[in-house]
């Protein structure tokens, strides 16, 4: 179970005073359950994403997994953890252009010692969510597309959390409906889901869904599974 | 295990027509710099090949670098003769195998006709001809092994060289004929057509060599010393190599002087080799001109992917493999503009070679040694080092920043 205890986070811009980015006591988005987190822009949601990924420390507080704090990591410890216990979905997908579909979702595989993967393990996992298996560059692809190749991807290590950063911003709404339900069969597999979006779809799907205003976190609205 | 060539490999493709232009200045630049040292190598060994077989010249006083090029690379030129009693003491000369005479002066479209006596030709041919056999009267001629010229030919020598060459209408329209031809030499003398110094000193008017009771057809030595006309040059086949030093020194003289070619070409290889130096010199400064903008190049391709590499952290990516991608994209260009580098050297050197062995008839050979591989091997460690800056300057960038910059 991910748990953020006690995150406080602050920035100063040049010349000017600090100001609080993040403080959340407590925040603990439930496994099975899809957590939505809304809020507008600067408010805080991408960066509250990178400090659960272990991305950016915070200045006070920790973030436990499964009852490891992921900060007393050592870096490269920390990298493996995130690289087998986290998927992340990014806006713009962020894939590589010149590689395929397959060789996208399988990259991870290269970053360092991995578990062994079942043969053909990439090209199922695109395969279970609809994408074509072709040798051409994923710019081939339609947006929609490239966001379940990135999914995929995310997959690859069947981690046990998911975090999406407006993971439907670039989609039709076609597109955002099939993610939304992918993200929805995720969460019902046991993985934590955790989505921070502007979109009212998201929001409307999420089990629970918290605002994000001035650094503090609310629980906005809870929807029944 | 970590794996960054997918990666690398995949930046390399994104950007094939940048990569290119990087590799391919960099296989110019070693290209070049290798093609100078391994052409200075063949000119080296070239020059020592075509002047192997002159033991020790024997000429009047002058400048010991024009008669090099006079007697075993066939430029054209007025020499100084030897007369007179020094001439007679080198022709008597017990120490030597044979002392022979050389002369000058005459072309056969545009190639050297050369007189001189049987036992260099001997020499120069290594003991035995190619083809046919060595002149036995003064009409006959043998050829060098890349002459135009087939046994059984005839033809008249010209007197002077290239365009000043024309037809005497008396002595040189004596008729020559072709009865051997020679194995190569590797010198200027492949070309030349080789006569009997007697013939020589007849179309030019200074007599026969031999006495007044000369039957007309025997050549070669003894010679008649008192009427015996002056010779430009002699090459001298000492009996050992103490005879060939104390010949060096006996006619290193007021009217003579006399050296081992090998000696001219030492000092013309030490200025060869300050050239060579200095060529070098600039060569590497290029080279380093050069990845310094490769460098330049590649810091701002790395800025261009700084979000990616980002990306890939946010995925789980350590640190060490954003490095390693880095630094095997800037690496693997400048090892593989080093290796195509060795090729390019290969193909211009062989290619200068050819056309300066066609334009002074000097057999020479380049090929890729030890020293351009290491130029290369150098180049590449320099790549190797130079390519941890953009490598480590992604290393040390900050993950989140450059994922907010998207």
């Amino acid at each position: 179970m991910l748990v953020a205890e006690d995150i406080g986070l602050s920035f100063a811009d040049a010349g000017r005073a600090a100001f609080t980015v993040l403080d959340v006591p407590r925040f603990a988005p439930a496994p099975g359950r899809v957590t939505a987190i809304a809020g507008p822009s600067g408010s805080g949601k991408s960066t509250l994403l990178y400090v659960l990924a272990g991305l950016l420390r915070p200045q006070r507080g920790r973030v436990m997994h499964d009852g490891q704090d992921i900060y007393a990591l050592s870096e490269g410890r920390r990298d493996a953890w995130r690289r087998h216990r986290v998927g992340i979905v990014f806006q713009d997908f962020h894939l590589i252009p010149e590689l395929s579909a397959v060789a996208n979702v399988a990259l991870a595989a290269t970053f360092g010692p991995a578990p062994d993967l079942a043969p053909g393990r990439a090209a199922k996992l695109l395969a279970d969510l609809g994408v074509p298996v072709s040798r051409g560059s994923v710019e081939l692809l339609s947006r929609g597309e490239r966001q379940r190749v990135a999914i995929a991807r995310a997959l690859l290590f069947d981690p046990p959390v998911i975090l999406a950063d407006e993971p439907t911003a670039s989609l039709d709404a076609l597109a955002a409906e099939s993610l939304i339900a992918t993200l929805r069969r995720l969460a019902s597999e046991g993985r934590t889901v955790l989505v921070a979006s502007h979109d009212r779809a998201v929001l409307d799907a999420g089990d629970s869904v918290f605002t994000l205003r001035h650094g503090r976190l609310a629980e906005a609205a809870a929807v029944a599974a | 295990m970590m794996n960054p060539l997918p990666l690398s490999l995949a930046m390399a493709r994104r950007h094939a027509g940048i990569s290119a232009v990087f590799v391919v200045l960099i296989a110019l630049a070693v290209g070049i710099g290798a093609a100078i040292t391994a052409q200075e190598r063949a000119l080296r060994a070239g020059g020592a090949q075509a002047a192997d077989a002159f033991d020790l010249i024997v000429a009047a006083p002058s400048s010991q670098t024009d008669l090099l090029l006079r007697v075993v690379f066939l430029q054209s030129g007025s020499v100084e003769l030897i007369t007179g009693e020094p001439l007679r003491a080198l022709m008597a000369e017990p120490r030597a195998a044979f002392v022979a005479p050389i002369g000058f002066g005459d072309s056969l479209n545009g190639d050297p006709v050369v007189g001189t006596i049987a036992a260099l030709v001997n020499r120069l041919s290594g003991g035995d001809v190619a083809e046919g056999r060595v002149f036995a009267v003064p009409t006959e001629a043998i050829v060098g092994w890349d002459s135009p010229l087939h046994i059984g030919d005839n033809f008249r020598a010209a007197h002077g060289h290239g365009a000043e060459a024309e037809l005497d209408g008396t002595q040189h329209g004596q008729a020559l004929t072709v009865v051997g031809r020679m194995r190569p030499t590797g010198s200027p003398w492949d070309r030349a057509v080789v006569v009997p110094i007697e013939f020589t000193w007849m179309v030019h008017n200074l007599g026969t060599g031999h006495g007044a009771d000369w039957d007309g057809t025997t050549i070669g030595p003894p010679f008649d010393l008192l009427t015996m006309p002056g010779i430009p040059a002699a090459v001298v086949a000492p009996d050992s190599l103490a005879a060939a030093y104390g010949l060096r020194n006996a006619y290193r003289t007021a009217d003579t002087m006399a050296f081992f070619p090998a000696e001219v070409l030492v000092q013309l290889y030490d200025l060869l080799g300050d050239v060579r130096a200095m060529m070098s010199v600039l060569a590497i400064a290029t080279e380093v001109l050069l990845i310094a903008a490769v460098l330049a190049g590649l810091l701002i391709l790395m800025q261009l992917y700084r979000q990616r590499f980002a990306v890939l952290r946010a995925l789980g990516a350590s640190r060490t493999y954003v490095f390693a991608v880095a630094w095997s994209f800037g690496f693997g260009l400048i090892a593989l503009g080093s290796v195509l580098g060795l090729a390019v050297a290969a193909a211009l050197s062989g290619t200068v070679s050819s056309l300066l062995s066609e334009a002074s008839g000097i057999a020479l050979s380049s090929s890729i040694g030890w020293t351009e591989v290491s130029l290369a091997l150098a180049l590449a460690a320099a790549g190797a080092l130079l390519a941890l800056l953009p490598a480590a300057l992604l290393y040390r960038r900050p993950v989140v920043e450059a994922l907010r910059n998207t």
